[in-house]
């Protein structure tokens, strides 16, 4: 594959954080993270196959099932982000993966996992993945199989007292 | 009762290929939501510009539950799981106007000395509404997706 990558994770093109993602704190508000996220993420959706083309052709598509966000470092106006992703985990119907969005200077402003969903918009209800779809997401497991776990995946939320 | 936050409508914006609200807003959504909570204990946004201290978010989860049409009306709650002195872990329910449930939430919100940025107490005050509120959310159930791993079914 052609794609840049850091680590083995594969790396989006750069984005930058826009004016009316601001708020009153004077940092990309909580929720458009997962505006990076999502955009972040679609070269790979790309990849394995997916996409309005794919939606239009075969009336299936992917919905996110769960997405949690990690903020570790506030983004300011106009910094430049790529969003890393990391395949845990392939199922029939799903698969489950892991991103950073990594500042310009190299540090990690926050993680995302997310749980994504094949839907057949008939329904809507789950389906299984066709054949080619299923090697695509098996391929990027089998490239990404060595990349060590992120130990945060499966931490449980809660205060530290 | 959990607290209730006023009704919003979906922008046409935040619309995506699969004619539904895309992923991503669901959190801004959400967010509108905890300002209002927020600032029915002393931490709106009056507070995060004139006191030199705010809020930031350190985490939040969301399941979704069903997609949300164009045009949607929604509202939210919010219920306090846990209260330190220094944040508070929540959650909430994102419904449509018609009664169902489109997603569900759950954070941690901290407090911030501006100056820092660093995480700082709570005022007395803002401690008290916040106590009082939880002692308020505590005797509602928690709902069992609350600390919940997401994962593949095989």
């Amino acid at each position: 594959m052609t794609e840049a990558q850091l680590d083995g994770k594969y790396l989006s093109d750069p984005m930058e954080v826009r004016p009316e993602w601001i708020d009153h704190n004077g940092h990309m508000n909580m929720a458009y993270y997962g505006v990076l996220f999502d955009k972040g993420s679609s070269h790979v959706y790309r990849r394995i196959g997916f996409g309005n083309e794919y939606r239009r052709a075969h009336r299936h598509t992917t919905f996110s099932g769960e997405f949690r966000v990690r903020y570790l470092r506030e983004l300011k106006l106009g910094d430049r982000v790529r969003c890393a992703f990391q395949m845990l985990d392939v199922g029939p119907k799903s698969f489950h993966y892991v991103q950073e969005l990594i500042h310009s200077d190299g540090w990690v402003a926050a993680t995302g996992e997310e749980l994504s969903l094949h839907i057949d918009q008939t329904g809507p209800r789950v389906a299984p993945y066709p054949p080619q779809i299923m090697s695509a997401l098996e391929a990027i497991m089998a490239e990404q199989a060595d990349l060590p776990r992120p130990e945060f995946i499966g931490q449980k939320m809660g205060l530290r007292k | 009762m959990p607290y209730r936050a006023g009704n919003q409508v979906l922008k046409p914006e935040w619309i995506d290929f699969n004619g539904h609200l895309n992923m991503a807003y669901y959190v801004v959504l959400f967010d509108w939501g905890v300002d209002e909570a927020q600032a029915s204990v002393g931490l709106g946004v009056n507070y995060s510009e004139t006191s030199g201290f705010t809020t930031f978010s350190a985490e939040f989860h969301i399941r979704y539950v069903r997609e949300l049409p164009p045009g949607s009306t929604v509202y939210s709650t919010f219920r306090l799981l846990d209260v330190g002195p220094k944040a508070y872990h929540f959650c909430q329910e994102l419904y449509h106007e018609d009664g169902w449930l489109s997603a569900t939430g759950e954070g941690i919100s901290l407090h911030i000395d501006r100056s820092g940025p660093k995480v700082a107490p709570y005022p007395a005050h803002v401690m008290q509404n916040l106590e009082a509120m939880l002692a308020e959310h505590r005797t509602l159930p928690v709902p069992d997706w609350v600390g919940r791993q997401m994962g593949v079914r095989k």
